[in-house]
């Protein structure tokens, strides 16, 4: 059956409204795809600006901006699109990005991800997490060779396969080349010639012309890698791509904001990844640790108050007047003198170092012979990352002085401790005569709470027999130290057998120059 | 090459390249600074060193996949007469398949051979391609210490695994092992695997996310890393 005239007439009808309900839509949006961090809406040049805290320094900047509508903008992104033969940002970055970018992730975006992960893999999680976490590299991992089992991953029994078979490969290709009637290369092969006869064999260099050609020669090895590049020309063109289509847009933009100065101009107070060093502080008492700030602070001006202005041709108006914002501080501290005096740092947490040094003067009182002494075991790791976000805002007078108002804000902590080990030692002499009786030890680790400033002291279950005087009987003592028992001279002997004391991070000093000291920010000409 | 690598965009590329001519070039010209002091150059190895790198550890570590650092680390003990310990480095570079097991040794009889004058007109061109690698701020050494199997990156991944095993599936001293991998073989996706797994543990999901795609980017196929990139766009918040 034919359709009817007037059923085609409103299939042209419908047909003409939903083409140009899409056709509005589209041109009323940002195209999809277009990434607005890889463009600048804003101009990065202006006033410097330093912002001191204690004895670190900040630099930013204070910059007048004209601002570019949404309309303004769409309109440069589909010029530039047009222009540069671009008919989709989205199917470029699909070439180029397979994963596309997380924004504000959370921790536990990531633990669920990990576990969505886990069971994308079809891995039953079990007890033992570093099995889990081999087990998950080793699916995710699929080039390699299947013939090997995970277990032979998590029972270390790789490497030693990975040795045999490289040693082997070396023995086939040496009898590769006997096959084929080759020598193979005589300096690892047979024994080798003293330096003088090396330097008069003058016959292997008859293929060579000179030296430097067989240097770059053996720079070609290079070439064998282009195949392999090639491959992606694709995705390599997409990129070329893009990269040409975000300059040229830039371009535009900072033309088009050149020409539009005197419209509804505004003023920002910016701290673009502005860092700082502060070296040697102390943390738990030892000094000599090292970090690195990172400042992220944008203050856009709400209302403006006077005529200040500046000596400079590429700026006008008035910075004077209120700003708000928001700023993130990035302090990434590096504990490294902590943790390699473990024997110091332990004495100065919380109460446990005043209940250490008692029970040592306790016990001197006692027999004042005995050595009482910790040492470090091995170079440990101490890092510790904390974020704090909040708002702030300031007022700049007219005079240029800028008065800075910064919120507390959320602080995230994150703690890598590790190897923190020490020995905590007992030398025992006979008070009589001062004969060496014995030399009882304990192992123990300065830990971290990973998201948290806490820290404690995990002590081995049992101490140890170091040394003993051959004279006497010591198995009472063995078999003390084998219960856990004898070796609380020198700390709380409750910590050895529960759960551990849990001691206040030492924030006296870490974060001082943002937490505790006065914040002065000024213009810089 | 590494110039080409980082114009594309294709930075661990970039690394890789850079790094093997450092690992070449600052080697050969080590040796050249050990077969000019044996010559009867400066009073002192150092002193014809000057403040160049005179580690042989320091240099391989650029890329261990270059096997030239053990070839003129064996000539420049072959020239001190000691015999053992250079059989032993020109062993270890034959080990690495990428050494020429027919004529390698080549380049140990050339350099051999050439006198003083010729070897400070050689060092001369050397330490011009030295400051031009180094000077483009991409080739840096790993901290993964040196064996004679690191030219490996399925040794190097085994290394990081037991390391994950000792430390009690702390990443923080694996992702030595698994970046040092990465930068021995770029084009394996195997590599980028160990890298993203170990960035994601670690909690930095926007190194995750970047070691997925450049993995994607230099092997395309790859099912691991496609199965990545596919679930994390799908539980993207």
């Amino acid at each position: 059956m034919k359709p009817s005239r007037l059923a085609i007439l409103l299939i042209l009808v419908l047909t003409m409204l939903y083409t140009t309900t899409v056709i509005h839509v589209s041109q009323a949006a940002i195209p999809p795809g277009f990434d607005r961090s890889r463009v600048r809406l804003e101009t990065k040049i202006g006033h410097k600006v330093v912002l001191q805290c204690d004895q670190i320094e900040f630099y930013g900047t204070l910059i007048r901006q004209v601002p570019i509508s949404e309309k303004e903008l769409e309109d440069l992104i589909r010029q530039t699109m047009e222009d540069l033969g671009i008919d989709s940002l989205k199917k470029l970055n699909e070439i180029v990005n397979k994963a596309e970018q997380w924004d504000e992730i959370t921790q536990e975006e990531i633990d669920q991800f990990i576990q969505d992960l886990t069971r994308t893999v079809k891995l039953v999680p079990n007890a033992d997490k570093v099995a889990d976490i081999l087990s998950i590299l080793n699916r995710i991992r699929t080039n390699r060779d299947p013939t090997k089992s995970v277990e032979e991953f998590l029972y270390g029994l790789l490497k030693d396969g990975i040795i045999d078979q490289l040693e082997k490969a070396l023995e086939d290709a040496i009898e590769l080349l006997i096959r084929k009637g080759k020598e193979p290369d005589a300096l690892f092969t047979d024994l080798m010639d003293e330096y003088n006869d090396l330097k008069g064999a003058k016959s292997k260099l008859s293929a060579l012309k000179n030296y430097w050609e067989y240097l770059k020669f053996l720079l070609e090895k290079y070439k064998q890698d282009v195949q392999k590049y090639k491959d992606r020309a694709d995705a390599a063109m997409a990129k070329a791509m893009l990269n040409a289509f975000y300059e040229e847009l830039q371009r535009r933009i900072d033309k088009l904001r050149n020409s539009k100065r005197d419209d509804k101009p505004y003023w920002v107070i910016e701290f673009d990844r502005a860092t700082a060093q502060r070296q040697n502080f102390s943390f738990f008492g030892v000094g000599g640790n090292n970090q690195t700030w990172e400042l992220n602070m944008r203050l856009q001006q709400t209302e403006q108050t006077g005529e200040f202005s500046f000596d400079s041709e590429n700026v006008a108006g008035s910075a004077a007047g209120t700003y708000e914002g928001e700023y993130t501080i990035k302090t990434d501290s590096d504990l490294t003198a902590f943790a390699a005096f473990p024997q110091e740092s332990v004495m100065n947490i919380g109460v446990h170092g005043d209940v250490m040094l008692w029970n040592i003067n306790l016990a001197k009182q006692i027999n004042p012979q005995n050595e009482f002494y910790l040492e470090p075991v091995s170079q440990g790791i101490a890092h510790n990352l904390r974020i704090v976000k909040g708002r702030c805002s300031a007022y700049v007078l007219e005079s240029g002085e800028i008065q800075l108002h910064v919120e507390p804000g959320e602080e995230a902590i994150m703690n890598t401790f590790s190897d923190i080990k020490f020995v905590i030692n007992e030398k025992n002499y006979n008070p009589a005569n001062s004969e060496f009786l014995y030399h009882i030890a304990l192992d123990a680790e300065i830990k971290a709470v990973p998201y948290e400033k806490m820290v404690f002291v995990d002590y081995a279950d049992k101490g140890y027999l170091v040394a003993s005087n051959p004279k006497y009987d010591w198995d009472a003592l063995r078999n003390n130290l084998a219960e856990g028992l004898e070796i609380a001279v020198m700390f709380d002997e409750a910590e050895m057998r529960e759960e551990p004391d849990f001691y206040d991070w030492d924030d006296s000093e870490i974060w001082k120059p943002w937490d505790k000291s006065i914040k002065t920010m000024r213009i810089v000409k | 090459m590494g110039e080409e690598y980082r114009n594309l965009g294709m930075q661990i590329q970039s690394k890789y390249a850079y790094g093997y001519a450092a690992a070449s070039i600052s080697s050969m010209r080590l040796c050249v600074d050990t077969l000019l002091h044996v010559g009867g150059e400066g009073a002192t190895l150092e002193e014809v060193v000057g403040s160049r790198i005179a580690d042989w550890d320091e240099i391989a570590a650029y890329n261990y996949a270059s096997p030239f650092p053990w070839v003129f680390e064996g000539l420049s003990l072959h020239a001190q007469d000691k015999l053992e310990e250079a059989q032993e480095c020109y062993y270890n570079a034959a080990l690495n398949p990428e050494y020429d097991l027919e004529n390698g040794g080549v380049i140990v009889y050339v350099l051999a051979m050439l006198d003083n004058d010729d070897l400070k007109e050689l060092k001369h061109k050397l330490t011009g391609l030295e400051d031009q690698i180094y000077e483009a701020g991409i080739a840096e050494p790993s901290k993964c210490p040196r064996d004679k199997y690191c030219f490996s990156d399925e040794y190097l991944n085994a290394l990081g695994q037991e390391e994950l095993i000792a430390s009690d599936g702390d990443f923080a001293n694996a992702m030595v092992y698994f970046e040092t991998a990465l930068v021995v073989a770029p084009f394996n996706g195997d590599n980028y695997a160990s890298c993203a797994i170990a960035s994601l543990y670690s909690g930095d999901m926007d190194k995750t996310i970047f070691y997925v795609n450049e993995g994607l980017w230099a092997d395309p196929d790859h099912e691991g890393l496609n199965l990545m990139a596919e679930l994390l766009n799908e539980r993207r918040p």
